[in-house]
């Protein structure tokens, strides 16, 4: 249980919120500069 | 600097920079997906959550309105006829007046311009007053049915890039029917999978487009592009079919909006807005052009290799 907590549970919850930090920046802030960049950069290696 | 210097300095940007861009990496995704699905973000985030924020596309009314069948479909380019006919009434009146008032509501012959409108997001100077003759022009309505093309810099740079096109016809719509006592109606928005450098090449693509019913197709270019040319041929009987608006200050609030406005109104056979002008406002004697050619019928010129036939004419004012 230690162990699952320990290297599955925290870590998904840091990276998930991570990335649910970014989903949220992303849809509230859609013209802002870091939406922006990375729409941008996808676009480059998206082509 | 030596080898094993560099081989440590080499292993330290490795050790920190790895994880840094995993994070920063992880958090981009993030917003690419945000970003990508911002309607269903913001609709789950008011439904489930409780959130108050506003939906792209869905105008904020208050939740005591029900049954309204609008469910938000951006990605099928599909031709949604919106129309706009009813002016704005914030009061849903439940309760039975005893003493019924007509308030406020205008006679359906529309004899005087609408109030100046207020939801429009740059600023627009108000229509100039008319002698009497054009003024009776001005209240003949007149509904433009619009197609809008957008090419793929407006479709990549705009996830809602159908709302968007939405909003501008009908912010251009308002402002054409102060001006001018016509209505645009949306009747579909497409994607065209090229970029327009230029309106040579736009009005080429837009060539291909079919019509789908509508009056006049609009395209909307993505590229910040100075053309003076912004409309198909007209001639002194007819409007052009088609017409192509590029974006200007990607910080506006409405980027297409003045440009929209002299695609439709150069199809029309006249360019009252100016370029740079701040407020957009019409010019007197443009807008005197435009009412007088309000009626004229939209269609395509007539390559005349030989003499004109009657069929030929019976045949476009079929189509219209």
């Amino acid at each position: 249980m230690a162990w699952f907590i320990g290297w599955v549970g925290v870590p998904s919850l840091v990276f998930g919120g991570i990335f649910g930090g970014g989903v949220l920046v992303g849809a509230h802030y859609p013209d802002g500069w870091i939406a922006w960049a990375v729409t941008g950069l996808a676009g480059l290696l998206g082509g | 600097m030596s080898a094993t210097r560099l081989k440590s300095l080499g292993k330290l940007a490795v050790l920190i920079g790895l994880p840094v861009a995993f994070v920063v990496g992880l958090f981009g995704a993030g917003v690419y997906v945000g970003h990508g699905h911002r309607t269903t973000i913001l609709s789950f985030e008011r439904d489930w959550l409780g959130l108050d924020v506003k939906v792209p596309g869905e105008p904020s009314k208050p939740p005591s309105d029900t049954a309204k069948p609008e469910p938000p479909k951006p990605e099928p380019p599909k031709p949604e006829p919106t129309a706009t006919p009813e002016p704005a009434k914030p009061e849903p009146t439940t309760t039975p007046d005893p003493t019924p008032k007509p308030v406020e509501a205008p006679p359906k012959p529309v004899e005087t311009p609408p109030p100046p409108a207020a939801g429009l997001p740059v600023a627009v100077a108000e229509p100039a007053p008319l002698p009497p003759e054009l003024q009776a022009r001005l209240g003949e309505p007149l509904k433009l049915r619009v197609k809008v093309v957008v090419d793929e810099e407006v479709f990549d740079r705009r996830s809602d890039w159908i709302d968007y096109a939405e909003r501008h016809v009908r912010w251009a719509s308002q402002v054409l029917l102060r001006e001018l006592g016509v209505e645009l109606e949306l009747r579909g928005v497409v994607a065209w999978p090229t970029a327009w450098s230029s309106g040579q090449v736009a009005f080429a693509d837009l060539e291909r487009v079919g019509s789908d019913g509508a009056d006049l197709v609009l395209g909307l270019g993505g590229r910040n592009i100075r053309t003076p040319v912004q409309a198909g041929p007209t001639t002194a009987t007819h409007h052009a079919t088609a017409a192509i608006a590029f974006s200007s200050d990607p910080t506006s609030p409405a980027p297409h909006l003045r440009s929209l406005l002299r695609a439709v109104t150069q199809a029309m056979g006249s360019d009252p807005v100016a370029a740079d002008a701040d407020p957009i406002a019409f010019s007197a004697e443009e807008r005197r052009i435009l009412l007088e050619r309000k009626h004229l019928p939209f269609t395509a010129e007539v390559v005349e290799d030989a003499p004109p036939q009657p069929a030929d004419e019976a045949a476009l004012q079929g189509e219209n």
